[in-house]
């Protein structure tokens, strides 16, 4: 007697029921991603201009003439470098007997002369 | 008549005897520093260690002293600075005027700048090898001006150097 009552129900309540489903959106074109190389910030030459820094050992005047020379001033002279290399420091070689080298981080320096580090750590 | 010319003939021989004696109200300019070159006596700067300037001049009246000026030139860098130093950082000793400061170094203070009030007795003047690494030179000129607008001056060239003993 029940039973028909049941079934009755279960179709009612199954009646009811809403079917969602979600439909795949159509696929656009894929773009041929180039492969990423990753790249080094680049340290930007101080200058052009005159500056003293303040160094473990002293003080030292640089002066960038443009963005590949300067030139300081060291055992009693003006010493003009040139610049060897951008990254991943910025290097500055030459002066008297190319003994001279003049390295910048971005923040910090450093001098060396004939291989020795005679003034370091040096900054504005 | 024969007289005149004798005695035309001594005037000149007693003028000339005459010494005239002008005390000027400025002068006798000493610089020196507590580091002193060991090769030639030449006071200098040393940029890694602590380093006093002093400088001091004859000046017996000081009431006559309108203002003093201190002009300062890198060589290596060719900074310029000019500072008017007011006469009570300077303390007297006897005839002169003496005044001591320290030497600060590096961007912005090129040449330096001298805070006051330091004693002169705190220069003890220190003999030093000089390193190869003489690093710039710094011309100090201090001009006094008078009440009458008249202008003394003394200038020093101090060679500088970094890495000092």
């Amino acid at each position: 007697m029940l039973r028909p009552l049941l079934l009755l129900l279960l179709a009612f309540a199954l009646s009811s029921c809403i079917l969602l489903v979600e439909e795949d959106e159509p696929r656009r074109p894929v773009q041929p991603v180039q492969p990423v190389t990753p790249v080094q910030p680049s340290i930007v030459t101080p200058g052009p201009g005159s500056f003293t820094y303040r160094c473990s050992g002293g003080t030292l005047v640089v002066n960038y003439l443009d963005s590949n020379n300067l030139r300081l001033f060291y055992d009693g002279a003006f010493q003009s470098l040139s610049l060897v290399r951008r990254s991943p420091t910025l290097l500055f070689s030459g002066g008297a007997g190319g003994a001279y080298t003049w390295e910048w981080t971005g923040s910090r320096g450093t001098l060396t002369v004939r291989g020795q580090v005679v003034l370091s750590n040096c900054a504005l | 008549m024969r007289k005149i010319p004798w005695l035309l003939l001594l005037l000149p021989l007693v003028l000339s005897s005459c010494i005239l004696v002008v005390d000027l109200p400025v002068s006798n300019f000493r610089f020196d520093s507590n580091w002193q070159r060991n090769t030639d006596l030449r006071y200098v700067f040393c940029t890694n260690k602590t380093t006093y300037m002093r400088y001091k001049f004859r000046a017996p009246d000081s009431s006559v002293i309108s203002s003093i000026q201190e002009f300062y030139q890198g060589y290596a860098s060719g900074d310029t600075l000019t500072l008017n130093r007011p006469i009570t950082d300077l303390t007297r000793d006897g005839s002169d005027l003496v005044f001591v400061g320290i030497v600060n170094f590096g961007q912005g203070q090129v040449p330096q700048s001298l805070p006051a009030g330091v004693s002169q007795q705190s220069i003890v003047v220190t003999p030093v090898t000089p390193p190869p690494s003489e690093s710039g030179r710094t011309t100090v000129t201090v001009t006094v001006t008078t009440a009458s607008g008249r202008q003394y001056s003394g200038s020093y060239l101090y060679y500088v150097y970094s890495n000092c003993p």
